[in-house]
């Protein structure tokens, strides 16, 4: 056991773990973060999405020690912001279905339009295609992207 | 998620005024007038604003709206009105299951007759205290109030005290021509939580002032040594109760892991939430 710091959505918390726990285990990460899915746990569908220093990252196959020293955002982080972008264009376009996988979804989105601004749907099916989505919302998830973009519903 | 007796309880507390309770048949609907009969707490609407408590799983195909929208249409609330609570599982609810697109044909005259039946109340209780008829009424919005003036006192009242009419049985339903949501596609109401967060899956519902209750067959080694009595004080941390229901033994405990720990003594078939 070891004590580590962790930054989750600008605030620090510190830890007493075992520094292999994985971050969707009993951690900061989880008591600030309800609205963060963990579903496979092995890194596979990126539910678990978070940013560690704004880029995307499965949550679930970070360790606790990797994560020190780092900003860690979850989707709550995203929304108390004033909400994000990405989020209002969730919303008009109707996305989720079930729901479970979009919090990740909206993570990888938004950390995508942060480094591309104006993505094609080549490069929204490259950065997402990690991202899982059983009800199959891809192509409102591409709606969203792109309207958040700025560049309205569809392109 | 709510559960019966808490949203009763919020409602006489907050005494937002009617809640109507209507029985879900269990099968697709026959027409039988039994069927519809008013059954209070099987399920509940609240009015201004208004929430339907659900009680069919949402799993992404818009129950959760879709069901709501019923009961709009006929009370005539604003859709930005009406907001819906997923129902803990209760007898009273009946068949829960959720499947085989049943949804919609099992619930579309029961549901819409609720709605129907808490207008014509209200509109019945908005005339009583001002003497007038009821068709004299305004409706729409779901404001059955007299242009100039408020709810009197009076009627907040009897809101408080229960006095409306009786549910009628037969309340008139809204003609296709005049429906203004069926067969419209409004906000999703379950959409800006699955956005922002806040939606609490079924996997994420851990928190600890959260009482899990988990189901599980006894043991039947253990239930020979009477380790799991009915009513048995918990000897285990975190487990509040422990009860002898009809399919096995209920645990009840704060947290996920306290009825895993108190599992040592059985496996659990399911949490709630």
């Amino acid at each position: 056991m070891a004590t580590y710091k962790l930054n989750v959505n600008g605030r620090e918390h510190a830890l007493e773990v075992d520094p292999r726990r994985r971050s969707c285990g009993r951690s900061a990460i989880t008591s600030d973060s309800p609205g963060r899915s963990t579903a496979c746990g092995q890194g596979l569908c990126g539910s678990c999405t978070v940013h560690v220093n704004g880029e995307a990252t499965r949550s679930c196959v970070t360790t606790v020690a990797a994560a020190q020293g780092t900003r860690v955002t979850t989707i709550e982080g995203l929304a108390r912001a004033g909400g994000h972008p990405v989020q209002a264009a969730w919303i008009a376009e109707q996305v989720p279905q079930c729901g479970y996988c979009q919090s990740g979804q909206i993570m990888a989105a938004a950390a995508l339009l942060a480094r591309t601004p104006r993505p094609t749907d080549a490069e929204i099916d490259r950065a997402l295609s990690g991202n899982l989505c059983r009800c199959g919302t891809y192509q409102g998830i591409r709606r969203a992207i792109h309207r958040a973009a700025g560049g309205g519903a569809g392109r | 998620m709510t559960t019966r007796r808490d949203f009763l309880a919020t409602g006489a507390v907050a005494a937002t005024g009617l809640v109507i309770g209507f029985h879900w048949p269990a099968r697709r609907a026959s027409g039988a007038a039994r069927d519809f009969a008013p059954m209070p707490g099987s399920a509940s609407i609240r009015r201004a604003p208004v929430t339907v408590l659900v009680a069919r799983s949402e799993m992404g195909q818009g129950v959760r709206t879709a069901l709501p929208m019923l009961v709009a249409e006929e009370l005539q609330v604003d859709w930005k009105d009406v907001h819906f609570e997923q129902a803990i599982p209760a007898p009273a609810y009946g068949d829960m299951s959720t499947g085989g697109s049943r949804s919609i044909v099992t619930s579309w005259e029961p549901l819409r007759k609720a709605g129907a039946q808490a207008r014509e109340m209200l509109i019945a209780a908005a005339a009583a205290t001002w003497g007038v008829g009821p068709r004299e009424l305004p409706g729409g919005g779901g404001h059955h109030c007299s242009p100039a003036e408020r709810p009197s006192s009076r009627l907040r009242r009897d809101r408080r005290a229960g006095r409306f009419a009786p549910v009628p049985d037969d309340p008139p339903l809204r003609a296709p021509a005049d429906w203004r949501l069926i067969g419209t596609r409004p906000p999703r109401l379950d959409v800006p939580a699955k956005v922002d967060g806040s939606a609490v899956l079924r996997r994420r519902r851990a928190r600890a002032r959260d009482a899990l209750r988990c189901r599980r067959a006894l043991s039947r080694v253990r239930r020979q040594r009477g380790e799991l009595r009915s009513g048995a004080r918990p000897r285990h941390p975190g487990v509040t109760r422990v009860e002898r229901i009809a399919s096995g033994i209920a645990v009840v405990a704060r947290t996920r892991g306290r009825p895993g720990r108190g599992g040592t003594l059985c496996r659990f078939a399911g949490t709630r939430g």
